[in-house]
């Protein structure tokens, strides 16, 4: 039973700790009775298990006086620890308490399930980010930093608000130590790793395979030993914003704490008027902390670029919850919200409440807040959301949309939001409502000097008298009603700019949509059928023979606008490398921590795009790639210094756009491929013969070759080869190609050269026979007419096409494909070499058309056994057009050489 | 339509019992077939088909249906009969169905399409046993009689589906 209770406290302790404000002395004065009450609860059961709980209490009572959460919720989260590893025993002890906990892991009863995958899948987007801040602090941005909290402090309050009290816990924890000096990287990789592993686990209603309290110890170890424990408010201390805070308030302090209102904006006429507005009834105390954090806000009024696209996701997002919201709210009627229309809002509410809280929108913060507390009043049942409660929710959730898009419009155009009269008059009345005070119908009035706050029956709602604007306007953070661009509002406005010493420019606000990938690739698809269709119109022969020139125009017009759509439609599916280059970034150090082998990582063309689901499967072969680079690739320490080499080794990343595909490389500085080695072991495994004649890239290239590097031996002989045959088989699953170039004691280059998009390729048309096929351009080195002499038989068996000193082995496409009627003389056929399993090869054509974009189209779903066909494309006569797999077909034509013919034999 | 009531009871012949309905009906040289009208997606004219090289004898190639690249198979190769010769006459249906947990498009050639018949239930009889060791009757739903014509029906999803091998048997 003690169990029980106390789990209830607990739960409200947790809640109360992610609502409360920092400086929200009243609530938390609420929390520490609350926490009271839990110890006097422990004290009474007396048992010996609790001691820990209970040292855990005097610990905190021991802290510093005043309104501190951090010890705080260190005591709830030890209490917490304690009682859930009690329970956990007490289940296994009580058989009547068994089925509570048949699934490792259960979501909390007011969490819906689809609610929480959209979270959990969220997160695989959060960490992205998380990992760019990480990433960027290793390079020591400090900006990232407070970006990262931002992330940890939203991470933080959505899985606190989801049940997830152990990732909340490291959220928290993890916060602390930001502050602490010689706070690393790797202390956040850590919380990092553990919390997105959890979350995985959650997500698959798992419980994480470590335990929370390893993580948690490993932080809090940090903490300890790290210094000097941070300050409450340093979220909002980077030396920058600092700066322009002071510039920008030089009255912020002046105004008493208990008399904040407004007050920070030293605009004498106005002054009275604010300190009237003070006098409203209830709106003092939410308004108390305004001074704590007011000298922060100027950071909101300067437009950080950093917090810019935090704020612009922040816009777009509130802006779907207050949809949600309007909603729930609407489809309620006249009748009050059941449970879940209140949780629901209850978490729209929320969320903008963090993000608002960390980027100091306190205009949004608080009325977010006060509606938040109103909501969660409701959700304990000591109020309902319904009659004066539910239109207030409804005025709050107005005033909320109110306020977003003046910050909207202010971003936009670079100014400060302006106030909005009305807030304070429905704060108060949210506040008296919380209170448990009849709150009025009445429609919300301007709080001004004539007028105070409480019911005032003259309705003003739409235009805010001008006075009051003016007063608020100033106030940085504040936002307004949309129409507040009131004169008074806008030359205050300015006068921050100026002090403040960093002239914003207006801002083009970017929108983000998110959109189900389905429908972008219907679209891209649709594009792509668009474009063949063009084609086909624009070349039909009929229109050609009659079309007049405005129809021409037309035409070309259409044509012009078909090309920018398939522009727009390929974009729409490209994201940057820039995660995955960081996530390899990551491991590089993960890795040379753990050899012993300093390296520095140089990372460029981070920026450069390519198809979303190719940078998904980039990510296998490039931690293979460098990994081979750390562990095999660069030398150890001893070994670099010997030959001359620094001690650091160094491993870059970069991607390029070249025509239409895109480059990737991995180069190490380190000891270069052993050729020899590679040589001998090839040759022992039987897959060459000798290597006299094969060039450098041949030898390399073998390390590809299935089978070669699975043995283990071979790290030892050559120093690389550990699944390169996957890499090579996941790169051409793309449709890309990887080549190696290394030189012995230098290092070694492994280039990636992938097609931008996997639904589009850029192939060469060639003819053979009566058929037609496309050769991707990125198989192609060149393509050239054969003179006699240039083509060669062996042993009447194979032939060889000989260019520029160069030999390659011939193969009639005809052969290979069973084209009748083909060109049979080379001398009247064209030779493509093409790259073909790592090699170089000619393919006999009758003729090479022209090069074109594609779009591939899967040859249906029905295997038709024909691996040398890598899919077809519609042609601009709308036919089909099969394209082939150099590579596959190179397999086709090692199985059965083209047996020469007496008719194609005449060039020996 | 069917006033057979679809009730597995009711059936004077349980096997064939629920398979009255419309049929397309065409021509593969001397015989007739008939295929469920649910999965004829379109009738086509015929049109360029792209030969595929090395791939299986009764596959023709590909066409473009609409921007989808489909297979075609010539059903007189699957049904062990000479290719087909194409003339004025011949057509392309394309069909779908479900293989396994894939739903399939692809094209059939075959000499002429008859008409769309409805047969009821009481008129299909249950697909006559060749004897062991003859012909796999597995791929033909049942035996529709129109006035006096037989008509195959046909179970195209066996008859294209994944793993089928009918051009052996047949």
């Amino acid at each position: 039973m003690t169990i029980r209770t106390t789990e209830e406290l607990l739960d409200e302790l947790s809640l109360a700790i992610m609502t409360v404000q920092v400086d929200d002395a009243k609530g938390v004065e609420e929390m520490a009775l609350t926490l009271e009450d839990l110890g006097d609860i422990l004290t009474a059961d007396g048992s010996a298990s609790l001691d820990e709980a209970r040292a855990a209490l005097a610990a905190y009572a021991a802290a510093d006086e005043g309104a501190r959460i951090e010890p705080f919720a260190t005591a709830v989260a030890a209490v917490q620890a304690v009682i859930e590893r009690m329970n956990g025993t007490a289940v296994a002890d009580d058989a009547e308490a068994g089925p509570a906990s048949e699934l490792p892991f259960q979501l909390p009863p007011w969490v819906e399930e689809d609610v929480f995958d959209e979270f959990v899948a969220q997160q695989r987007v959060s960490f992205e980010g998380i990992d760019g801040d990480l990433h960027a602090l290793s390079e020591g941005s400090d900006d990232a930093l407070s970006d990262l909290r931002g992330r940890i402090h939203t991470l933080k309050g959505e899985s606190g608000l989801l049940g997830l009290r152990d990732v909340e816990t490291v959220c928290h924890t993890l916060e602390d130590a930001f502050d602490v000096d010689g706070f690393t990287v790797d202390v956040a990789y850590a919380a990092r790793d553990w919390m997105a592993e959890a979350i995985q686990a959650y997500g698959e209603r798992e419980a994480p395979a470590e335990p929370v309290e390893v993580i948690l110890g490993q932080l809090r170890a940090f903490i300890e030993s790290g210094a000097l424990p941070g300050q409450d408010d340093t979220e909002v201390e980077s030396a920058t914003e600092e700066a322009v805070a002071d510039e920008d308030e030089p009255a912020a302090d002046e105004p008493a704490a208990d008399e904040p209102i407004e007050a920070d904006e030293p605009i004498e006429d106005d002054q009275p008027e604010v300190e009237e507005a003070v006098e409203a009834p209830a709106s003092v105390e939410v308004h108390a902390h305004t001074p704590v954090n007011r000298a922060n806000l100027s950071q909101a009024v300067v437009w950080n670029e950093d917090d810019l696209e935090i704020l612009i996701e922040f816009l777009t997002e509130s802006e779907d919850g207050l949809t949600t919201a309007d909603e729930i709210l609407l489809s309620a009627g006249n009748a009050a919200l059941d449970a879940e229309q209140v949780d629901h809002l209850f978490r729209v509410y929320h969320t903008i409440k963090g993000v608002a809280g960390f980027l100091e929108l306190t205009a949004i913060s608080t009325l977010a807040h006060t509606t938040e507390t109103l909501l969660d009043h409701a959700r304990k049942g000591v109020t309902e959301i319904g009659g004066s409660n539910l239109d207030l929710v409804f005025d709050a959730t107005e005033m909320m949309r109110r306020l977003v898009s003046e910050l909207r419009a202010a971003i936009t155009e670079g100014r400060a939001p302006a106030d909005d009269a009305l807030l304070p008059t429905l704060i108060g009345r949210l506040e008296a409502s919380i209170a448990g005070e009849e709150v009025s119908a009445a429609p919300l009035v301007p709080t001004t000097a004539s007028a105070p706050a409480d019911d005032v029956p003259a309705p003003a709602p739409a235009a805010p008298a001008p006075a009051p604007a003016a007063v608020a306007a100033p106030k940085a953070d504040k936002a307004a009603a949309p129409d507040a661009g009131s004169p008074a509002a806008s030359p205050a406005a300015n006068d921050t700019k100026k002090r403040s010493g960093n002239s914003p420019k207006a801002t083009r606000i970017k929108e983000i949509v998110k959109i189900d990938l389905e429908r972008v690739d219907n679209l891209v698809s649709l594009i792509g059928e668009l474009v063949i269709v063009e084609a086909m119109l624009v070349n039909a022969p009929e229109l050609k023979a009659q079309a007049s020139p405005w129809l021409r125009d037309q035409l070309s017009q259409m044509s012009k606008i078909t090309r920018d759509l398939q522009d727009i439609g390929t974009r729409m599916r490209m994201v940057p490398v820039r995660g995955v280059f960081q996530k390899m970034s990551r491991i590089i150090r993960d890795l040379s921590r753990k050899g012993g082998k300093p390296t520095k990582v140089v990372l460029s063309g981070e920026g450069t795009e390519m198809d979303r689901s190719m940078v998904e499967q980039l990510g296998d072969p490039l931690i293979h790639m460098v990994r081979n680079a750390v562990d095999h690739g660069l030398e150890t320490v001893e070994e670099r210094i010997a030959a001359g080499k620094p001690r650091e080794g160094t491993i870059s990343l970069s991607a390029y756009h070249q025509g239409g595909s895109v480059i990737i490389e991995v180069s190490d500085d380190g000891k270069g491929l052993d050729r020899e080695a590679i040589v001998a072991k090839a040759i022992s495994q039987g897959l060459i013969k000798d290597a006299e004649k094969m060039s450098d890239a041949e030898v390399y290239d073998l390390i590809f070759a299935p089978g070669f590097s699975t043995a283990k031996k071979i790290t030892e002989i050559s120093g690389r080869g550990v699944g390169m045959d996957v890499v090579r088989r996941n790169i051409e699953s793309v449709r890309g190609r990887i080549t190696i170039d290394s030189a012995p004691g230098r290092g070694s280059t492994f280039t990636m050269v992938l097609p931008l998009t996997l639904a589009i390729i850029d192939g060469l048309l060639i003819t053979c026979g009566p058929e037609r096929y496309i050769i991707p351009t990125l198989s192609v080195v060149e393509s050239l007419k054969p003179e006699r002499s240039m083509i060669f038989t062996v042993a009447g068996r194979g032939e060889l096409v000989s260019v520029r000193g160069q030999t390659y082995p011939l193969f009639r496409l005809d052969k290979l494909l069973h084209v009748p009627e083909a060109v049979q003389d080379p001398v009247d056929a064209l030779v493509v070499i093409v790259e073909a399993r790592g090699r170089r090869l000619g393919l006999l054509v009758d003729d090479v058309l022209y090069q074109q974009q594609v779009v591939i189209k899967s040859l249906g779903n029905q295997s038709l056994g024909t691996e040398f066909l890598s899919g077809a494309a519609i042609l601009s006569d709308g036919l089909v057009g099969l394209i082939l797999n150099t590579d596959e077909l190179a397999d086709l034509a090692d199985r059965r050489p083209p047996r020469p013919k007496r008719d194609g034999q005449s060039a020996a | 339509m069917s006033e057979t009531p679809t009730t597995v009871d009711a059936a004077p012949r349980p096997e064939t019992n629920g398979l009255g309905g419309k049929y397309m009906t065409f021509k593969l040289a001397s015989e007739e077939y008939g295929l469920e009208i649910l999965k004829v997606r379109d009738v086509i004219g015929l049109m360029d088909i792209t030969r595929v090289p090395r791939t299986k004898e009764y596959i023709r190639g590909v066409i473009n249906l609409r921007g989808k690249v489909i297979p075609v198979v010539d059903l007189r190769v699957k049904f062990g009969m000479e290719e087909t010769t194409l003339t004025e006459q011949t057509v392309l249906i394309t069909v779908q169905f479900s293989s396994g947990d894939r739903e399939l498009t692809m094209g059939i050639l075959v000499d002429e399409v008859l008409e769309v018949l409805d047969i009821s239930d009481d008129r299909i009889e249950p697909t006559p046993d060749f004897g062991a060791g003859s012909l796999d009757t597995d791929f033909i739903l049942g035996v529709g009689k129109s006035e006096r014509r037989v008509i195959f029906l046909l179970d195209i999803g066996k008859v294209l589906g994944a793993g089928s091998d009918i051009e052996k048997a047949a």
